[in-house]
C-alpha cells in the first residue's frame, strides 16, 4: 500500500490539491457575497501599498512639473521659461481642479437627489486579472460598507459590492458576465435582465412582441433587492429578432463610462 | 529564505502592476498576468510539490484581487502546472523559445480553463466572445511580461547576492 502511494503520490497529490481548490471555487460561488478572513488580511495588508503608491505618482508628478522640467533651461531665457511653465502649470492644475469640482459638484448634486443615503468613494485599483471586470475602491466596513451595496455614479449604475475589507472594497462592475440585473426599458416598461459581456450589456429574456427600438433608455427595475429603481443602466445600440423563439436580443451600451471611473457612490440600505 | 523573500517581492509587484500601474497608463481591459508566467517558469524549473503548491498560493492572491469567487484561479493555476509539465516532458526545454512558447500555450489554456469552470459551474453565458476578443491582445501581453520576468532575472542573477539562491536554471547559461 505504501509502495502504491508512494508510486503515485504525483497524481494523488495533485488530485487532492484539485479536489481542495474545487471545494473552494464551489463554496465561495454559492457565497459569492461574503468575504473571506483570507480575502481581509490580503486586501489590508495590500491597502497602504496601493494608495502609497497613488500617493507616490502624485508626489512625483508634481515634483516632474515644478522642478525638472527647469532643469535642461538655459541661463538665458530660464525667468521666462520658469514663468511660462510655472503659469501652464498653474493652469494645468486649474484646469484639473476644474473638472474634478465640476465632477464632484454633480456628484453631490445627485448624493442630494438620492432618497437613500450615499458614500463616495475614489477608485483605487482595478482587478488584476483581464477577464473580469471589477474595481477597488478606498471605503470598507469601517465606512459602513457591506457586501451587495449598489454602486452607481450620477450617468448610472457601475455595479454592487462584492467584497469588503476594513478599509477598502471590491465593486463587481455591471460589464462582467457574471453580473446580471433586473431592468426596464423606460418609455415602454418592458422587462428583461441585463447582463454584462465585458465592454458592453445584453438584456435577455425581452418578449419580442415589445416594441424596442435603438436609443431607448435602459434602467433599473428595482425587482431583485439590491439597486434602486430608475437608474440609468444604458442606451439600447441594436435589436435583434429572429423569426422564431420568445424573445428578441438587445444589446445596451452602458452610460457609466467605465473607463474614466475615479469617484463612485455607494448606496447604503439605511441610514446609519 | 531569500527564493520566497523574491517571490513575495514578485508577488506584490505583480498585483501593483496588474491593478494599479498597468491601467493607469493602458486604457484597454487586457493586462499582463504575470502569475501565469509564473506558473509557467515554475513548471519549467521548480520543484513538482513546491511549484504545484505556489501555484495553488498564487491563484487564491489572483482570487482576491480579480475575479468573483475565490478559488477559480487556485483552481486554474495548478491546472496548468500539472498541464504543462506534462507538455514539458516532450519538449526541449533548454531554449529560450520554448519558455515564451509555453507561455503562449499556457495563456490560451488558461482562456478555455477559465471560460470552462465559469460556464461549467458558474453557469455564466457570453464569455466565448470575450475570450475570442481578448486571446490576442492578452498573449502578446503575457509573452511582453515573460520578456521583461527574463530580463529582470539576467539582472539579479548578476548581481552578487541573489545569485546562490535564485530559484530556476542557469539563465545565462541557456541564453537567456
Amino acid at each position: 500500500m505504501l509502495d502504491w502511494v508512494r508510486k503515485f503520490r504525483k497524481p494523488l497529490f495533485m488530485v487532492a490539491l484539485f479536489l481542495v481548490a474545487l471545494l473552494l471555487y464551489s463554496y465561495h460561488l454559492r457565497h459569492r457575497e461574503r468575504t473571506t478572513l483570507f480575502e481581509k488580511m490580503v486586501l489590508t495588508l495590500t491597502a497602504p501599498m496601493q494608495q502609497g503608491a497613488d500617493y507616490f505618482v502624485d508626489t512625483v508628478a508634481g515634483w516632474w512639473q515644478g522642478y525638472l522640467w527647469l532643469v535642461s533651461a538655459s541661463r538665458e531665457n530660464m525667468l521666462l521659461k520658469e514663468e511660462n511653465r510655472r503659469l501652464r502649470g498653474r493652469l494645468q492644475e486649474l484646469e484639473e481642479l476644474k473638472i474634478a469640482n465640476r465632477r464632484l459638484q454633480s456628484l453631490l448634486q445627485f448624493r442630494d437627489a438620492m432618497e437613500l443615503p450615499a458614500l463616495s468613494a475614489q477608485v483605487i485599483a482595478e482587478d488584476s486579472s483581464s477577464w473580469f471586470r471589477s474595481v477597488v475602491i478606498n471605503k470598507g466596513s469601517a465606512d459602513g460598507i457591506e457586501e451587495g451595496m449598489p454602486v452607481i455614479v450620477p450617468e448610472g449604475v457601475v455595479g454592487r459590492v462584492l467584497r469588503v475589507a476594513p478599509y477598502q472594497s471590491r465593486v463587481l462592475l455591471i460589464t462582467d458576465p457574471s453580473s446580471a440585473l433586473a431592468a426596464l426599458v423606460q418609455k415602454n416598461r418592458a422587462r428583461g435582465v441585463i447582463r454584462g459581456q465585458g465592454g458592453y450589456l445584453n438584456m435577455e429574456f425581452t418578449l419580442r412582441q415589445k416594441d424596442i427600438q435603438v436609443g431607448d433608455l435602459i434602467v433599473t427595475s428595482g425587482t431583485g433587492g439590491v439597486y434602486p429603481k430608475g437608474i440609468s443602466i444604458g442606451q439600447v445600440v441594436r435589436v435583434e429578432r429572429r423569426s422564431y423563439g420568445l424573445f428578441q436580443s438587445v444589446t445596451v451600451v452602458p452610460s457609466a463610462d467605465f473607463f474614466r471611473l475615479e469617484e463612485v457612490l455607494v448606496l447604503r440600505r439605511s441610514q446609519p | 529564505m531569500k527564493g520566497a523573500l523574491l517571490l513575495l517581492a514578485f508577488v506584490l509587484a505583480a498585483v501593483l502592476v496588474q491593478t494599479w500601474l498597468f491601467p493607469l497608463f493602458w486604457p484597454l481591459p487586457w493586462k499582463p498576468d504575470l502569475f501565469l508566467v509564473l506558473v509557467v517558469y515554475l513548471a519549467f524549473f521548480g520543484d513538482f510539490f513546491r511549484g504545484a503548491l505556489i501555484g495553488f498560493a498564487l491563484g487564491c492572491v489572483m482570487d482576491v484581487f480579480g475575479g468573483n469567487a475565490l478559488g477559480l484561479h487556485a483552481l486554474v493555476y495548478p491546472a496548468l502546472f500539472f498541464l504543462l509539465r506534462i507538455l514539458l516532458s516532450g519538449v526541449n526545454t533548454e531554449t529560450l523559445f520554448s519558455f515564451y512558447y509555453m507561455v503562449a500555450v499556457a495563456t490560451c489554456l488558461e482562456v478555455f480553463l477559465l471560460v470552462f469552470l465559469r460556464f461549467f459551474f458558474g453557469g455564466q453565458k457570453g464569455l466565448w466572445g470575450l475570450a475570442t476578443l481578448g486571446l490576442f491582445p492578452q498573449t502578446g501581453l503575457n509573452l511582453l511580461g515573460a520578456f521583461l520576468m527574463v530580463r529582470l532575472l539576467r539582472v539579479l542573477r548578476r548581481g552578487s547576492g541573489w545569485r546562490a539562491d535564485l530559484p530556476g536554471p542557469r539563465v545565462d547559461e541557456l541564453g537567456f
